[in-house]
């Protein structure tokens, strides 16, 4: 199954096999994740909007039409999906009273475990260019967000963001030179340095 | 040259947002996921047969059973309603009644003028 292009799983898919679907999974359910961690910054939403993805394209896989790659139609629901989810917490923004103040408990969990030995100040290091690496995308408006991290993170073409993002090719390429221009501000410090 | 040092820089940011951090999917993420696609599953069977629950819920049946009452009043006071027949008699006695009114009223009006001719006579 592995061997197999995206193609002919969706095809088995199609024909109900489920362990087809378990293989498309195997290979979307991580860039899933990250593309909408990166653009929600919530590990908790992020898993419930992948978990939704795969619900729709399972549900709906028959109305797949081969003419776009698989992985674009996934990243087109996802999209979506997190355009949403980031209306809804805009409109009705929630608080938990457990999360601590930065971090998820997960992360928290990561560090303890980590085997590595490494030192605590370049792990504070490391750590606070996460940060702002996170908080200079994080500003950045949803469109740039998306198309920037379609293109550094799944390393798509121009025309694949563009067809993800139902724009232009050069409306891409403009989002994402302005983009740059924004990051290469927030980040200068760290860039210069 | 500026332009150089100005790309170094962009393509030097581009670099950087490696540093953030990617997450492995959970275990139990997956699992969860079969579990919600097979529960589905029964609820789109269980929809097709809800009609039997549509079916036997009894307030489903109150308008269809208040028509059929109806029907059968209806057919079994069919007998006591009054047909074309009984309007026509019953208008050619209300004509009758009047007419007896007409006659007794031609009577009164006529009466000063035969006690006149009453007393002439005399």
């Amino acid at each position: 199954m592995t061997q197999l292009s995206d193609i002919q799983i969706v095809k088995k898919a199609i024909d109900g096999d489920k362990g087809a679907f378990n293989e498309l999974m195997n290979r979307y359910e991580k860039p899933i994740l990250n593309f909408a961690y990166r653009l929600l910054s919530s590990r908790t939403e992020a898993e419930d909007v992948t978990q939704e993805v795969f619900l729709r394209a399972y549900k709906n896989i028959e109305k797949f039409e081969f003419r776009a790659k698989f992985s674009t139609w996934l990243f087109k629901i996802a999209r979506n999906l997190c355009l949403n989810k980031l209306r809804h917490t805009f409109r009705f923004p929630t608080f938990s009273i457990n999360k601590p103040l930065k971090g998820s408990e997960r992360d928290f969990q990561m560090q303890i475990e980590d085997k590595k030995q490494v030192s605590p100040s370049s792990n504070l290091l490391k750590k606070e260019m996460q940060d702002t690496v996170r908080n200079a995308l994080g500003s950045l408006p949803k469109t740039q967000k998306i198309a920037v991290i379609l293109r550094r993170y799944e390393d798509m073409s121009y025309e694949e963001i563009s067809e993800i993002m139902g724009c232009s090719v050069s409306a891409v390429k403009s989002l994402l030179n302005r983009a740059k221009q924004a990051l290469k501000n927030k980040l200068s410090y760290y860039v210069q340095k | 040259m500026m332009n150089c040092s100005k790309d170094k820089l962009v393509s030097k940011t581009w670099d950087l947002l490696d540093k953030l951090k990617t997450i492995e999917p959970s275990k139990e993420a997956r699992t969860e996921f079969w579990k919600k696609t097979a529960s589905e599953e029964l609820d789109k069977y269980s929809n097709i047969f809800s009609w039997h629950r549509f079916l036997f819920r009894w307030t489903r049946w109150t308008p269809v059973m208040a028509a059929a009452m109806l029907l059968v009043f209806s057919l079994f006071y069919k007998d006591y309603l009054p047909t074309s027949q009984d309007k026509e008699i019953v208008k050619n006695i209300e004509m009758l009644e009047n007419l007896e009114i007409f006659e007794n009223l031609d009577l009164l009006t006529n009466l000063p003028v035969v006690n006149e001719e009453s007393v002439e006579i005399q």
